[in-house]
């Protein structure tokens, strides 16, 4: 009796509503059938900010996931299909139509409109806003306009490329084609804001107020119950009137922890529903904990070694690929990252469409015995180091890799600590002598080109390597011009083969969502952007 | 007395000063990238990052950001974190928690341990004394990392007795374990302290004219034992609430408890300077109330004890 009683306490109060309205319902328990009035509670970290155009991490953007429905979401295969959208067409890859579903209201009752997508965006891309995701907009026309360095007041207040066809249609003129415009608009910062987000909806430049990050307007399946309660938790509920596909639950609680380890205990307890990403202290034994409720999908991070193109050491791509194949990618994402990581031979995420398993061919199979052959023959340098950052939990894989090259290579091999990635891309930009380093990357938009463009297109945003060849840049933009979304992948994959050929990057780990859940929940499934699926997601009765 | 208070006043007040140009300069001198920090792994576009710059006065020097932070301060603005949720909020929701596992904290402390060392004290070399000396030696040796942990895997996962964690809204019931784990580190110290102290003036002359004088033991014991072992006591609890207040980073994190130690910590982790330095002004104000309560308390349980 004691124990019972003190065991209620424990439970979340929500958690026992639940339990009561589930035996109300079925009375026997019949542990297939779903409770569509089910709550589900998942753990998340504090949110920096629950607005779509300045939430660019996973926690928030998984509590605007169920408040926002996006233009478009993704299929089985990661190819896009409308969701808020009627249709999305475009005849040049460079002015795309978007027409809205009829009878879409965001949760306060406005009607969603054109201008509900022209407002947000222009909001979002106005560079004294600051908004983190305002670089989502610069393949928008006008997004040079709107954006002013050194902090300066842009020349124009909206972009100039958004224009109301009418109340339900808008067209999007973009700089120059390109083919995965579609792909783009599954992401937050494509969410529309109700004019009850503006101080004034008919100012230019707009402002949003300040609290409405405190409690969202959306157009999604929930709306926000109460408000945004800070480092405790964000509570939805069903929206009634959703005009789209009816979700699956009741509503979701968004409980927030601090420390990765307190999450995985309530889970543990079953007090809570998902843990996205079971932390890394708990990764050997949660499987035997959790039985079949610990589950892996595939993540859209990728980690990389990169070559400096400056750093003539590393010049012949035969050298960078006896170095890859020096490397035991295998065992490091074993022994190092528990399975938490896995094993990357492609240079693009297997969440995005197009993906092909084992691009860098042979270049990135283990193979000690050809790799030393090779590095003798190209005379390889015969010391090197692979700079970190140690604010990550690098050093580990890092000072691991160097141990397998000194082993396979015969070479010196030292990792060399910069404090943060910061500090590491600063030099990098320098083309101060830093050796190999590591590199990360976080998805933007599920396409191949994300993964290919940014990264070792000339001048791409994130080509801190220097990495330049014509027909690759070539190859980019004639899939970026492509009439379909599968010629396009064509192109994007042959431009992968050329950096199979040169091996600018090794690539070394894709990232994997390592989550767990309790037994009220089952259909527990991960999207392309790391969040549960809240469309999918069912509470056991 | 007023004399003495004044002093410590203007004491305290350079103090604040010190402590908070210390940490200030601290954070800056360590450097640091908030605005990388807040973006993780991606990269953050130049535009962006002159926006922020400019917007946090990241490209100030030094004393002028002091001199601001100072000035604010005084008009009783802590600022904002960097995500832009005023400190004054944070802190406020903060506060009421980390207090409450505080004192649950001490009680404890105060119920185990004072107790525990005044018997053992007394009875010194008998069983108790043993079995005490030996257990808190164990405590002792636990390192909250591990100990919190661990209480959390016995009594709520293992034997579902207390719950799990606290999070938000946490009620006396939701700290009570949190507050045990937290009060069991200063049990072993408070116990040790107290059974040195009590056993020191069982032999000390007042102790000997008292009884000789034919005072019933009970009176002995309670009246000028106890009283005149408090000091080392009190002092040691005054410093310890002070520390607890400072949240108890590691049993905070453990049961998701979002007090001041749970936000010290998230400030750490984000770098979010103004955050971590609101906290800390706090706490400097806090250690020096503290400690001028254990001065003046001093003066109360020995008589002996004037301040001028």
């Amino acid at each position: 009796m004691q124990v019972r009683r003190l065991a209620a306490w424990a439970a979340l109060p929500l958690a026992v509503t639940l339990g009561l309205s589930a035996c109300g319902k079925s009375g026997g328990s019949d542990s297939g059938s779903a409770n569509p009035n089910g709550v589900v509670s998942i753990g998340i970290a504090e949110p920096q900010f629950l607005s779509p155009s300045n939430t660019s991490e996973t926690s928030g953007s998984q509590v605007l996931a169920a408040l926002f429905a996006p233009l478009v979401d993704f299929d089985e295969a990661n190819k896009p299909f409308e969701v808020a959208a009627q249709e999305i067409s475009t005849t040049d890859n460079k002015t795309w139509t978007i027409k809205l579903k009829d009878g879409w209201t965001f949760h306060n009752g406005e009607p969603v409109t054109a201008d509900s997508y022209i407002n947000a965006w222009n909001y979002a891309a106005y560079s004294p806003n600051k908004q983190n995701n305002a670089y989502f907009f610069d393949k928008v026309e006008g997004f040079k306009d709107v954006t002013a360095e050194n902090a300066a007041t842009p020349k124009a207040t909206t972009l100039s490329g958004l224009k109301k066809v009418d109340e339900k249609t808008f067209t999007v003129t973009l700089a120059a084609p390109f083919s995965e415009f579609k792909s783009m608009l599954g992401y937050t910062a494509f969410y529309p804001l109700p004019n009850a987000a503006f101080e004034d909806p008919a100012a230019s430049p707009l402002v949003v107020k300040k609290d409405f990050q405190d409690a969202p307007i959306g157009n999604g399946a929930f709306k926000i119950k109460g408000a945004w309660q800070h480092d405790a938790q964000v509570e939805v509920e069903k929206y009634d009137a959703f005009a789209g596909t009816k979700p699956t639950i009741g509503g979701a609680v968004f409980k927030i922890y601090q420390n990765s380890q307190a999450e995985y205990a309530d889970l543990q307890a079953n007090n809570l529903d998902v843990v996205k990403q079971i932390p890394t202290e708990s990764l050997s034994t949660a499987p035997g904990d959790l039985g079949d409720r610990y589950q892996t999908s595939p993540a859209s991070t990728l980690q990389v070694l990169a070559f400096p193109t400056f750093d003539k050491r590393f010049e012949k791509p035969e050298v960078r690929k006896a170095i890859s194949m020096a490397i035991d990618r295998e065992e490091i994402a074993n022994k190092v990252f528990q399975g938490s990581q896995k094993a990357a031979y492609s240079f693009v995420s297997p969440v995005v469409a197009g993906y092909r398993d084992k691009t860098c061919g042979a270049a990135c199979e283990f193979n000690p015995t050809e790799a030393k052959k090779q590095y003798e023959a190209n005379d390889g340098p015969k010391t090197i180091n692979i700079t970190y950052n140690t604010d990550g939990g690098h050093q580990q894989w890092v000072d691991a890799t160097c141990n397998q090259l000194k082993a396979n290579l015969g070479v010196e091999c030292v990792g060399t600590p910069e404090p943060k990635f910061a500090d590491l891309l600063t030099k990098a930009k320098a083309k101060k002598e830093i050796g190999m380093f590591r590199m990360g990357w976080v998805m933007d938009y599920p396409s191949m080109e994300n993964y290919l463009g940014p990264l070792y297109s000339t001048g791409g945003s994130s080509n801190y390597y220097g990495y330049s060849k014509p027909e690759f840049d070539n190859l980019l933009k004639e899939g970026s011009a492509a009439a379909t979304q599968d010629e396009a992948i064509k192109k994007y994959q042959e431009a992968e083969d050329i950096l199979a050929q040169d091996m600018p990057v090794l690539p070394l780990r894709f990232g994997q969502n390592v989550f767990g859940h309790s037994t009220n929940v089952k259909d527990v499934q991960m999207d392309l952007f790391n969040r549960v699926d809240l469309n999918k997601i069912q509470m056991v009765s | 007395m007023f004399r003495y208070l004044v002093r410590r006043f203007l004491q305290m007040i350079m103090v604040f000063f010190a402590t908070t140009f210390i940490v200030y300069a601290l954070m800056y001198w360590t450097g640091g990238d908030p605005i990388q920090a807040l973006a993780g792994e991606k990269p953050v576009n130049d535009v962006l990052r002159a926006q922020l710059t400019k917007e946090y006065g990241l490209d100030q020097p030094f004393l002028v950001r002091y001199w601001n932070y100072i000035t604010d301060l005084l008009h009783g603005d802590l600022g904002n974190t960097l995500v832009g949720r005023p400190i004054k909020d944070v802190l406020a929701d903060a506060w009421p928690i980390t207090i409450q596992l505080a004192v649950i904290a001490i009680v404890v402390t105060i119920l185990f341990g004072v107790t525990a060392g005044v018997i053992a004290g007394i009875r010194r070399g008998s069983i108790f004394d043993n079995t005490t000396l030996v257990l808190t030696l164990i405590v002792i040796g636990i390192p909250s990392v591990v100990l919190a942990p661990l209480a959390q895997y016995l009594f709520t996962i293992q034997w579902k007795i207390f719950p799990t964690t606290a999070g938000g809204d946490a009620s006396l019931w939701d700290l009570l374990l949190p507050g045990i784990v937290l009060g069991s580190l200063s049990v072993a110290t408070a116990m040790r302290l107290t059974r040195a102290s009590v056993s020191e003036n069982l032999r000390a002359d007042f102790v000997r004219t008292a009884r000789s004088k034919g005072m019933p033991g009970r009176r002995v014991i309670g009246i000028h034992v106890l009283r005149n072992s408090l000091i080392p006591i009190v002092t040691f609890l005054g410093v310890e609430l002070g520390s607890l207040m400072a949240g108890a980073i590691v049993t905070e994190g453990v049961f998701n408890i979002p007090g001041v130690g749970y936000q010290l910590s998230k400030a750490l982790t984000t770098e979010d300077t103004p955050l971590i330095i609101g906290i800390v002004s706090v706490l400097v104000v806090i250690f020096l109330v503290a400690n001028l309560i254990v001065d003046l308390l001093y003066a109360v349980l020995d008589p002996r004890i004037r301040y001028e």
